[in-house]
């Protein structure tokens, strides 16, 4: 009877467009989506593009600054030097053609007294105060070594522009990973979770007051266990296949690193997407409100959850380990987030097998409290 | 006044479920709020971060250089094992490990550059280029010196002080260099929560008026056809006002001082007419949609990609010129627009560009609307 049962319950589930929709493609709309606003980011580490900056050098200013912007522009392309008067560089800075003004005043020193002017403070803008920075040090080192060993300047300058790698990357890790893999995971995590839909479904066929199915089956002499199972198992295998394509779309047309231990990802999809149908199910067994209101609880849970795992803002694991651990530790999404990342971040599988542990006890608690909730349960009148 | 009243009791009638969304959007916008103006605080603030330092060097060197990033960051031990240190790692007690290895400063006076220190970061962490960069620029100006022939001790003190050099960097406008208020990451949330909100909520209220039966019998009643468009228009604008309102409400309990200020109006009137924009969405949603599940699922569909492409949860600075340019096609980018000018407002006299921008989201409130009315129009002729 199992096996029949289950096949019944597959059958319906595909036929059931809008959950499809959620399991299928939704996850796929949502990763394109991902692609296409991360699109660069994803390709190069760097987003590199010229960066405009306006000159001004006042009359009897220093070369020296303006020598080191030349070499910049020329040799690394990092600047796109604009020399204009101050006038005209406010007003390129205000259309924001550029991204800030350098002015060189006349100190009377070598150095010149340049100052950096920005309208805000975004990555173009730390770059330029960084290369303002740098310039100043060396100039104070310069200083400083003319003053205790006028001798050693010609080799101390040898030293500038070389570039030097003190730091060997000790790693805890093989796998290359760029912050936006984050938001990839946490997308995986509520296509688990979309399973919530499938087990609101079990539920509604199970609770006489939702649906017919429900009144004839409650009446009927079969075990309520026996009747479950095989609608359980069938709605995991469809969320499971449904998440398998998902990584395949993601791995293969998106062209997304998701590491290399395929085998373990499924398996915490798997896992996953059993935490998701039991939540579905946990929450339509509650008490005999409507359908309706469960279907929001159910989609309010599941973005939730997939929100605190970092799925529209990324970082949020950072900010929640800080301010809130708890919810790290029990938040379904976030655990699977944790999962994959600890699989491809770590050698030993320790923190993987915790974060799993914690899913499948999750996972249980809901199996066990919702079928506590169903068993036995009896209708006065519908 | 019987339309009106019956959309109110609809809505009582779904007030449970209206709540629950309010509520979780409500608190996913003020996490989100309140994360993302921690990160950003952080990036441009000279960031401490908490390293854990080994130091097996006997040299001046090696004692200067962690001298040297003390002064900014929180040194601390290095766990014991390796395990000791991921689990350290993974719970973010440290950002990152630099061993410093023995005969550093040997090494380094006879001139090995390459590789002798060993540095990790935590894996996917942006703040340890940071790091990175401030002991290769410290080292360098301390070779500087040794190359000079400045013995070591000297060179690595000359070192920490040429360090302090800061590049002198003003604004052009003293409204620049303020910190973005918390209002206004508060306001950057607001698109993607009124969608869902208005989706869901006036949607339901209006898919049981395009019942096909109850349309038919409302048709054949003798209130005119105007007259009941007006008290349906009315309860779509009661149910707008109201969402709006919780959220303002909201916003001033939080943020006092912000929404009472030229910044706080324009960003309320910048809601408001998002809003209307929202509304006017969901009208069109629902004349796609069949059942209360599939309005679900439209909801979640238009408020994500016109959040991800719009800008809100990811910034436009990081968009290709391709998707940007995608990007003004969707309402919500030029609300996102709006509330980044609004920030360099200081008087009502000079926001020119605000208004534009809201203009153009009520163009698209009314594309959206006459497209819905269209489609409404084209399914009556049909069915």
């Amino acid at each position: 009877m199992f096996f029949r049962l289950y096949v019944y319950s597959m059958k319906q589930t595909v036929r059931q467009k809008l959950i499809m929709f959620w399991s299928l493609i939704f996850p796929i709309i949502l990763g394109t989506l991902f692609r296409v606003a991360f699109g660069e980011f994803l390709e190069e580490e760097v987003i590199f593009h010229q960066i405009p900056v306006a000159y001004v050098a006042e009359e009897g200013a220093s070369p020296a600054f303006a020598e080191t912007l030349k070499s910049l522009e020329d040799d690394g392309g990092l600047l796109e030097i604009i020399e204009t008067d101050g006038k005209k560089a406010e007003s390129l800075l205000k259309e924001e053609k550029v991204e800030g003004i350098f002015y060189n005043r006349d100190s009377g020193t070598e150095e010149g007294e340049v100052t950096l002017t920005v309208t805000r403070q975004e990555m173009s803008q730390s770059i330029l105060s960084s290369i303002l920075e740098q310039y100043q040090r060396v100039f104070h080192t310069m200083g400083n070594i003319s003053r205790e060993n006028p001798a050693g300047i010609e080799a101390a300058a040898k030293v500038i522009g070389q570039q030097r790698q003190y730091l060997m990357e000790g790693s805890i890790t093989d796998t290359p990973k760029s912050v936006m893999t984050d938001y990839f995971y946490a997308l995986l995590a509520m296509d688990c979770l979309m399973g919530v839909s499938m087990g609101l479904q079990i539920a509604v066929k199970f609770k006489a007051n939702l649906s017919n199915l429900a009144v004839r089956r409650v009446v009927s002499g079969t075990s309520r266990f026996g009747m479950l199972m095989p609608d359980l198992a069938a709605r995991i295998t469809i969320q499971f296949l449904c998440t398998l394509c998902s990584v395949c779309y993601l791995t293969y047309v998106m062209k997304i690193s998701l590491g290399n231990k395929f085998a373990l990802l499924l398996l915490t999809t798997l896992v996953g997407s059993i935490v998701g149908i039991f939540m579905g199910f946990f929450i339509g067994a509650i008490g005999t409100y409507k359908e309706s209101l469960k279907e929001g609880v159910c989609v309010c849970c599941m973005m939730f959850s997939s929100f605190l795992s970092g799925l529209m803002v990324g970082g949020m694991y950072r900010f929640l380990e800080t301010h809130a651990p708890l919810v790290n530790r029990i938040n379904p999404a976030s655990l699977i987030v944790k999962s994959l990342y600890s699989l491809n971040i770590y050698e030993g599988y320790e923190r993987y097998t915790q974060s799993m542990a914690s899913l499948l006890t999750i996972a249980v608690l809901l199996g066990a409290g919702a079928f506590a909730m169903i068993r036995r349960e009896r209708y006065a009148s519908i | 006044m019987q339309v009106f009243k019956v959309f109110c009791k609809v809505l009582s009638k779904h007030k449970s479920s209206i709540l629950i969304y309010v509520v979780i959007y409500l608190i996913i916008s003020l996490v989100m709020s309140r994360s993302i103006q921690e990160t950003k605080e952080k990036e441009f603030a000279k960031v401490s971060l908490k390293i854990a330092v080994e130091n097996q060097d006997e040299g001046a060197v090696g004692k200067e250089l962690i001298a040297f990033l003390e002064k900014h960051n929180k040194i601390k031990e290095v766990p014991a094992d390796q395990e000791a240190m991921r689990d350290a790692m993974y719970y973010q007690e440290i950002d990152y490990v630099l061993v410093v290895p023995p005969n550093f400063t040997e090494q380094f006076c006879t001139g090995k550059t390459e590789g002798i220190l060993e540095g990790t970061a935590v894996p996917g962490s942006s703040t340890a280029a940071l790091i990175e960069n401030e002991i290769r620029q410290y080292l360098d100006t301390v070779d500087m010196y040794l190359k000079a022939g400045i013995d070591t001790d000297r060179a690595a003190q000359l070192s920490s002080e040429d360090m302090e050099q800061e590049a002198a960097v003003e604004f052009l406008e003293e409204s620049d260099a303020r910190p973005l208020p918390a209002g206004f990451y508060f306001f950057q949330y607001i698109p993607y929560v009124f969608l869902v909100i208005m989706i869901l909520g006036l949607g339901t209220v209006m898919k049981i008026f395009r019942d096909k039966e109850l349309a038919a019998r409302n048709k054949c009643s003798a209130m005119s056809f105007f007259q009941q468009n007006l008290q349906f228009i009315m309860g779509c604008i009661l149910f707008t006002f109201g969402v709006f309102l919780f959220f303002m409400i909201t916003a001033v309990c939080l943020y006092r001082d912000y929404m009472f200020s030229v910044k706080g109006l324009l960003s309320a009137a910048n809601a408001l007419v998002f809003s209307v924009c929202a509304a006017s969405v969901a009208w069109f949603c629902v004349q796609l949609v069949r059942s209360a599940p599939e309005l679900n699922m439209m909801s979640n569909v238009f408020s994500l990609s016109f959040s991800f492409l719009g800008g809100v949860f990811v910034t436009l600075d990081l968009m290709s010129d391709g998707v940007k340019q995608v990007a003004k096609f969707i309402p919500s980018y030029w609300y996102v627009i709006a509330n980044q000018e609004i920030q360099k407002v200081e008087s009502l006299a000079d926001t020119g560009n605000i208004y534009q921008s809201f203009l153009v989201v009520l163009f698209f409130a009314l594309a959206f609307f006459s497209v819905g009315l269209l489609i409404n129009r084209m399914k009556l002729r049909t069915a």
